[in-house]
């Protein structure tokens, strides 16, 4: 009988599942208290986190906490590695750092489970997971990637066991996702975009980065040592990078 | 002298022109041609580049206190270990979303939410599959398929909607009554 829950912080549903039978709830506290702890440093809806008092200039930088400067550091690294296309700056001029929070926040999370031990779990905020070991039937965990056009529906199953996962994607909130070289048009050729790699702070930035570049995102992530990608257009067709079916079912039997 | 004067000309010429072709050809980068540094560049007592070794992680402590997140509209507070619902399945309401409405399963275990299932979901009345034959080197495309495996977790980027979190919210206060 493994472990799991699941909260809703940071205005989307976290789960984490702890296999390891020695697990116990207050390892899986101590994984939401984290979360609780960057969504108040870094929330921009919290007149009180940080990230707002930044933004209206009631911080300088240099008085911020090691966190919001390594992310501020990380987003620097990311916009440089990414041409560009991985921006926290809004056109308003303040900075929304939530595409390089989450995932690293998720890695971070799996990194506190590692330190106590703990061989076969997962941690997922908002559809971007991190897993470790193997699943409660012995074998690596088994991950759908949802269908854009139909939510209840997934269309790829992926085996992974010590990696992250993360799509970016449009089709709810309609464009949250902007190209920062052409602000005002949307992204609409690309309806979802699906990163494997290393953990899941690689995942996200980079599928996030990505989804910005439209259709010629899924070559720069063919280009990405370590990471893998999926994307799916407009017209349900998906493009995967040459390294994708390597974690595919058909694939992951083999190894066995 | 004549002769070493047309040679050196002859050189600065070929410089001069060398210089500006380098100089065009770095104008004219691609915008997305990003390679990570091989393995060869990097020193073999550092990890592999992608690893963000300058950042110093430190593991979080769990304050004494939790504060209650703003973000959850129904969670009651009280001693989180104890179990804050009703063991049980709950349907929550169906909310309106970007391509239709979406609606929630949530099943509560020990008196703790333990899976959360979408059930009704969004329709795009536009999704008929056309081959896109673009070639691009590589790359393999296929159409999109409903897969019918179990699966343990789901990758995507719909459960940071609003509608998803109303309909859990709903489906929440149903299990504290």
């Amino acid at each position: 009988m493994s472990m799991k829950q699941m909260r809703l912080l940071m205005g989307m549903p976290i789960t984490v599942e702890i296999v390891d039978p020695a697990a116990t709830q207050d390892d899986l506290e101590r994984v939401f208290a984290y979360f609780t702890q960057i969504d108040e440093t870094f929330s921009t809806y919290k007149g009180t986190s940080e990230i707002s008092r930044l933004n209206r200039f009631m911080l300088r930088e240099s008085a911020c906490s090691s966190d919001v400067r390594t992310i501020l550091k990380l987003a620097d690294e990311t916009n440089a590695l990414t041409q560009g296309y991985f921006d926290i700056r809004r056109p308003d001029g303040t900075i929304d750092p939530s595409g390089i929070v989450k995932g690293w926040a998720i890695r971070n999370a799996a990194r506190q489970l590692d330190a106590k031990g703990w061989k076969n779990f997962y941690v997922e905020a908002g559809g971007d997971i991190e897993v470790r070991g193997r699943n409660t039937q012995g074998e690596a965990w088994q991950i759908g990637i949802r269908d854009p056009f139909v939510q209840s529906n997934i269309v790829k199953v992926v085996h992974l066991q010590d990696a992250g996962i993360a799509t970016s994607g449009t089709y709810i909130r309609g464009q949250h996702i902007r190209n920062p070289f052409a602000p005002g048009q949307p992204i609409t050729d690309i309806v979802s975009l699906t990163v494997i790699g290393p953990n899941v702070y690689e995942a996200d930035r980079f599928a996030t980065a990505a989804f910005a570049m439209g259709r010629a995102g899924i070559t720069f992530i063919e280009r990405l040592a370590g990471c893998e990608g999926y994307m799916i257009d407009q017209s349900g067709v998906a493009t995967m990078t040459s390294g994708f079916s390597a974690f595919t079912p058909r694939h992951a039997a083999l190894d066995r | 002298m004549k002769k070493y004067f047309s040679s050196l000309l002859l050189i600065l010429v070929f410089t001069a022109y060398a210089t500006y072709r380098r100089m065009s050809d770095f104008g004219t980068t691609a915008p997305i041609t990003f390679t990570p540094p091989s393995a060869t560049n990097t020193p073999p007592s550092r990890r592999a580049w992608w690893d963000d070794d300058e950042e110093e992680y430190r593991p979080v402590v769990a304050p004494a206190v939790v504060p209650r997140p703003a973000s959850i509209p129904s969670q009651p507070a009280g001693n989180p270990t104890a179990g804050r619902y009703r063991n049980g399945t709950y349907v929550g309401s169906s909310a309106d979303a970007y391509f239709g409405n979406v609606q929630v399963q949530v099943v509560v275990q020990n008196g703790n939410v333990a899976d959360v299932q979408l059930l009704d979901h969004p329709k795009d009345s536009s999704n008929s599959v056309k081959i896109n034959m673009r070639a691009i080197p590589f790359l393999v495309q296929e159409a999109i398929q409903a897969q019918s495996a179990p699966v343990d977790i789901v990758s995507g980027a719909t459960e940071t909607s609003l509608a998803f979190n109303q309909s859990f919210a709903n489906a929440l206060a149903q299990a504290n009554q």
